[in-house]
């Protein structure tokens, strides 16, 4: 099956940073490793936000998530 | 004859140095030892897997340490500071939050804080970069 250009990008990503298999990293040491700042804080207009300045970022979940998963799937996006 | 041959070795002395690319990330070499020797090709990724661990680590000591300078520094309104938040970024970046009705005062300020904290970032690192040219 072909991959599309995201998915690509995705794979290349994850073989800089070495991983192979789920496990290997979490979402918040890829975030980190890719110079993005993960935080948690109160957030009113959404559930998660990306601020960006050349190659660093912050990126903010909202606290008020108590649902682990739910944290994860805002982070990744 | 002989400063042919010796150009001959020079081009073949060349061509390897480029095959070599010094600057090759070793992930690179992971896929191409995946199937040539899948031992050393497992072990090179468990050192670039680790090394990921430490610098996920190592960067959010650094940004957490950061932060709290950066707070203190804003509590103390050092008009250093103050100066490197140009007041026309701001505006640019108003008529963006614009765009978000659901956006709220608190998280327009927020936001604003976050890009000041970017902004804090870049330019101790550009200081950092200009202090060790000077060296």
């Amino acid at each position: 099956m072909a991959l599309n250009k995201s998915q690509i990008e995705a794979n290349k990503l994850l073989n800089s940073l070495g991983w192979s298999k789920p496990g290997d990293l979490t979402l918040s040491e890829i975030a980190f490793a890719s110079n993005a700042f993960v935080e948690e804080s109160i957030i009113e207009g959404s559930q998660g936000r990306i601020v960006m300045k050349g190659n660093e970022a912050i990126i903010t979940v909202s606290s008020k998530i108590e649902f682990e998963p739910k944290k994860k799937f805002v982070l990744a996006h | 004859m002989e400063v042919n041959n010796t150009l001959k070795v020079l081009k073949k002395f060349y061509g390897l140095l480029m095959e070599m690319n010094y600057h090759k990330e070793p992930a690179d070499f992971v896929e191409e030892l995946e199937e040539e020797n899948p031992f050393i090709s497992m072990h090179l990724r468990n050192v670039i897997l680790h090394r990921t661990k430490a610098k996920a680590i190592l960067k959010k000591k650094k940004y957490l340490a950061l932060k709290e300078q950066f707070i203190a520094l804003k509590e103390l309104g050092l008009d250093k500071l103050q100066e490197l938040f140009a007041p026309k970024e701001r505006i640019e970046m108003v008529k963006l939050f614009r765009k978000f009705e659901e956006l709220t005062e608190k998280d327009i300020d927020s936001i604003n804080d976050d890009q000041d904290f970017l902004i804090f970032i870049s330019s101790l690192k550009d200081k950092l970069e200009d202090k060790d040219g000077a060296k």
